[in-house]
């Protein structure tokens, strides 16, 4: 088991490292010049000399990046051009807003998902079923910065109508359900329809295996033969699933943020891609394959302790 | 003579079920396939004339008839069928030249995604860990192993921890957006899904015995690959590349709504959610539209890949 972790410890440090590189690599041919962009549309030649040379970006390729990759090392992400603030803290306090909405966003979709695809594996082909396969395949297409327009045009008519279920503008307030529950609704509905069409198809798989006939055949009653024989082993790959998606939202929800004006990391990511800040964009990159990665980790490691079968 | 018609009847079952075994049978009696085909078919046909289709340039600003007198895009009117939008141009018009923007995305992106995905998947697998056999002049021979399936499948593994759509915005933002750059970003992050999938199928495949078989009477490697393995590729390549477009279209309007999609003044659905969110509140119709479109496209391809996946299966649950 300790081997285990040991390997995928460090297969998680090199995925890191290999991003690390490729970001660098895009500030280092990115057509525009950082110096120029520091110093200002004003400053002198001999000025964005100057700020080249303190920036180090007349150093050669390969010793600017040992520098960088010395940096992240000690979790310095660097300093952004529009802020003038460093990197790492800009992101982090951000880092509470994007929490709470993809911890919501989550919830969301496993109540409404989870359940649904379980009652639909156990009734294959009743309407129920029918109903629920095409509910979810119009949700998993529909975009979800337009759901999240036409949610907060239904607010905004409710408004009109004097009904005041949801706060229509005016600021965010941290752990404010009023606030939280549309976004997390739009973030939620489409990955409960995939959350849906995932735990039918995992449960019908086990429905179909030899053990689940064999706990049959010895008499056992169908509501045990499902709910503690099958559902254990299918649930598997959705608590996988859960894994990977929380990283990746963590990482910055970026579209849903985008919709609300939610002011998380995925907001700051669009933001500095506007202000063509650099090394805030990188930065955001960077931090959301840290969360992927981390999660990836969790989840392998959860996995092998629940499964042996993996550890060889 | 007279014609057997009971006969006839029965010979052509037969040569029906031979011929086309169970696909045709379980995919015509499947709505979702005949609803995602025909969605599919117009919605590329509209893409294809569009020029015909369109009423007007998708570019001419109407400056005089396509504005209200505060410079505000027009509703529906006898003139624009659909209205303009902020700059006076027919919205129809770009609607229609908008399908042309995600299909030429979508599908260009994701043949280049099935292509990368389908070549490492496959020689991945086949390829397995080659002892590459080194011959030095004294004629002692070295072997060294080469391992080409760890490598590639652990490459996979990393970009499938990269964040997709945030790194995608980084490219299209250092490297400034572009139709080519934007189709090329989405396809360098969308083409792991394939490559672990046929991965999966080819795992199998190279164990069976008409590979052995193709080996025994010397058949050589890249032949084997190219004309034994593939033809079983087929199906799931099929219905992945379908589904594939879909979620090709999303990410192309995706990218657009966050304004670093194809560029001004091309005609895309999700710039052009992006262009008009501050006219929304007074005229949702210019959000609603390009959103119906997305979504339009993207369950076409949608119910076409699933009700290809459940032909091809002979498993299937659904």
């Amino acid at each position: 088991m300790t081997a285990y972790i040991v390997r995928r410890l460090l297969w998680a440090i090199l995925v890191l490292f290999a991003l690390a590189i490729i970001t660098f690599y895009l500030t280092y041919v990115l057509p525009a010049d950082p110096a120029r962009l520091v110093a200002g549309v004003k400053a002198s030649p001999e000025d964005v000399e100057r700020i080249r040379h303190a920036l180090g970006l007349d150093q050669p390729f390969f010793a600017q990046l040992i520098t960088y990759l010395g940096r992240l090392a000690h979790l310095d992400f660097g300093h952004s051009y529009h802020q003038d603030r460093d990197v790492l803290p800009l992101i982090l306090e951000r880092f509470p807003a994007t929490l709470q909405l993809a911890l919501a966003g989550l919830a969301l979709e496993l109540v409404i998902g989870v359940p649904l695809g379980l009652m639909a594996a156990t009734r294959r082909g009743t309407w129920f079923d029918r109903a629920a396969t095409a509910t979810t395949i119009v949700l998993v297409s529909a975009p979800s910065f337009w759901v999240g327009y036409l949610i907060l045009e239904a607010v905004f008519q409710l408004h009109n109508a004097k009904i005041d279920v949801f706060p229509v503008g005016g600021t965010y307030k941290p752990f404010d359900l009023r606030y939280l529950f549309l976004p997390a609704l739009t973030l939620g509905f489409s990955g409960a329809a995939y959350y849906n069409r995932l735990m039918r198809t995992t449960m019908l798989d086990e429905l179909h295996r030899d053990y689940v006939r064999t706990a049959r055949a010895k008499g056992i009653g169908e509501t045990r033969v499902r709910w503690r024989h099958a559902l254990r082993n299918a649930i598997g790959p959705v608590m996988t699933q859960v894994g990977l998606d929380l990283g990746f939202f963590l990482g910055g929800v970026v579209v849903v943020e985008q919709v609300f004006s939610w002011p998380g990391i995925g907001k700051l990511a669009v933001e500095s891609i506007m202000t063509a800040d650099v090394p805030l964009i990188m930065g955001t990159v960077l931090f959301g394959t840290l969360c992927i990665v981390t999660a990836n980790l969790f989840v392998d490691i959860l996995n092998a302790m629940l499964d042996p079968r993996i550890r060889l | 003579m007279t014609v057997d018609v009971q006969a006839l009847r029965v010979d052509h079952e037969v040569a029906f079920e031979r011929g086309r075994p169970r696909f045709w049978r379980v995919l015509r009696r499947n709505p979702a396939f005949w609803i995602g085909a025909v969605g599919v078919i117009v919605i590329i046909g509209l893409a294809i004339f569009a020029p015909l289709v369109a009423p007007y340039d998708p570019d001419h600003q109407f400056r005089r008839e396509g504005l209200n007198s505060h410079g505000d895009p027009v509703g529906p009117n006898a003139m624009f069928a659909l209205g303009t939008d902020h700059l006076g141009r027919d919205y129809l018009s770009r609607l229609l030249f908008g399908a042309r923007t995600s299909l030429t995305v979508g599908i260009g992106a994701n043949l280049l995604a099935t292509m990368i995905g389908v070549t490492v998947g496959a020689v991945a697998a086949f390829a397995g860990t080659p002892r590459i056999v080194l011959r030095r002049r004294g004629g002692k021979a070295t072997r060294i192993a080469i391992p080409v399936e760890s490598i590639l499948m652990r490459i996979t593994d990393a970009v499938l921890s990269f964040p997709a759509l945030l790194l995608a915005i980084a490219l299209v933002a250092v490297l400034g957006p572009s139709l080519p750059l934007v189709i090329i970003v989405i396809a360098s992050v969308l083409w792991t899904g394939i490559a672990r999938i046929v991965y999966g199928r080819v795992v199998v495949i190279r164990e069976t015995e008409f590979i052995l078989a193709a080996r025994a009477v010397g058949v050589h490697e890249a032949r084997i690959l190219a004309r034994h393995v593939m033809p079983h590729l087929l199906s799931i390549i099929v219905v992945y590349a379908t589904l594939g477009i879909a979620s090709t279209v999303l990410f192309e309007a995706t990218l657009s709504f966050l304004g670093v999609g194809v560029p001004p003044p091309a005609a895309s659905w999700g710039g052009m959610i992006f262009e008009h969110i501050g006219y929304y509140k007074s005229d949702p119709r210019v959000v609603i539209l390009p959103g119906i479109a997305i979504m339009a496209t993207i369950l076409s391809f949608n119910l076409l890949g699933d009700a290809l996946a459940d032909a091809f299966d002979p498993h299937s649950w659904r």
